[in-house]
């Protein structure tokens, strides 16, 4: 399928920010075809700052991206969650992803970002998904991740099991 | 509105220039006219006004004037020549980058930037890159952070 639209995942905006490795993909397509991002993956970006900086670089952050000629689709309908909420059902993602791609599988262009966790859904072809960068390393922390919620809910569960025959009975 | 471009020379180890600057500063500056090609070297007076050593925002004003006033230039344009410095190897780009934003915020600079739509793409991506490479996160911390939220949230 060819794509001559570019729509960019949060982490593509972090990663053009910084200039890390595989920014020069995105680069190449901002000079190229193009990129948007949807609004709910700016919103990703801003809250990040917020949280862990102020609200001055939070609208630098923003003016930034806007001077990189990153286009903000601000597209939102009930059509439209319909679809995301589909992807999510279907497929372990982020709320935002889910609006992201489906803005993506309704504009015809591809999803950039180096999120692991889309692997399944860029190999089922629903939605062209583009990886700025091999995502190996983000694949391996969330084996990481759910490795440690698994060993969390095995804990929970001995402990429950231990409480009720405490509470039981004697 | 006239283009410039600013070039930072390193003078020799223990030359005049740098000795008269009391090695405050080890960059000498020239600016090209784009248009004719004319050069113009700057001193360190100009320096200071070109690369404001620190200082509060409340002296922006200031330093904006004293920067028109010695090298013709408005406050867009020195930052369009920060962008073109930002063409020379990357661990000179950033010194250069962060000079004049000593004492500025990101915010600042990068306002700046927007009131020149001259500056290439190229060059607004080296300098934005510049500014933010510390302060946002990397892409992988930052998809850490968001699976971690969302596993909590499945919980």
């Amino acid at each position: 399928m060819v794509v001559d639209h570019y729509s960019l995942d949060a982490c593509a905006l972090f990663a053009l920010l910084r200039g890390e490795a595989g920014h020069e993909v995105i680069a190449s397509a901002l000079q190229g075809s193009g990129c948007s991002t949807h609004v709910i993956n700016l919103f990703e970006v801003y809250v990040w700052f917020l949280k862990n900086s102020d609200e001055a670089q939070a609208d630098a952050a923003l003016q930034a991206i806007d001077l990189l000629n990153v286009a903000v689709e601000t597209d939102l309908d009930v059509d439209l969650i319909k679809d995301a909420a589909r992807l999510r059902s279907g497929f372990q993602m982020s709320v935002p992803d889910a609006i992201g791609l489906a803005y993506c599988a309704r504009r015809g262009c591809a999803f950039l970002t180096s999120d692991g966790e889309l692997a399944a859904l860029k190999d089922s072809g629903a939605i062209p998904i583009h990886f700025f960068r091999p995502p190996n390393r983000r694949v391996r922390r969330a084996d990481q991740i759910r490795q440690a919620l698994q060993s969390a809910r095995e804990r929970t569960a001995r402990l429950e099991f231990e409480l009720r025959s405490a509470e039981g009975p004697e | 509105m006239q283009r410039w471009t600013l070039t930072f020379h390193r003078p020799r180890q223990g030359s005049k220039a740098m000795t008269r600057m009391g090695q405050r500063s080890p960059l000498r500056v020239s600016a090209t006219n784009a248009k004719d090609g004319s050069e113009v070297y700057t001193n360190a007076h100009h320096e200071r006004a070109l690369l404001p050593s620190g200082g509060a925002m409340r002296h922006l004003s200031e330093k904006r004037d004293l920067a028109a006033r010695t090298s013709g230039q408005s406050l867009s344009e020195l930052a369009s020549g920060v962008c073109e410095t930002t063409m020379i190897p990357p661990h000179q780009a950033q010194q250069v980058v962060e000079r004049p934003i000593q004492g500025l915020t990101a915010a600042v600079v990068v306002r700046t930037l927007a009131g020149n739509p001259l500056i290439p793409l190229d060059a607004r991506i080296k300098t934005i890159t510049a500014l933010f490479h510390d302060i946002v996160p990397s892409s992988d911390d930052f998809l850490d952070q968001k699976r971690c939220e969302l596993a909590f949230e499945n919980e």
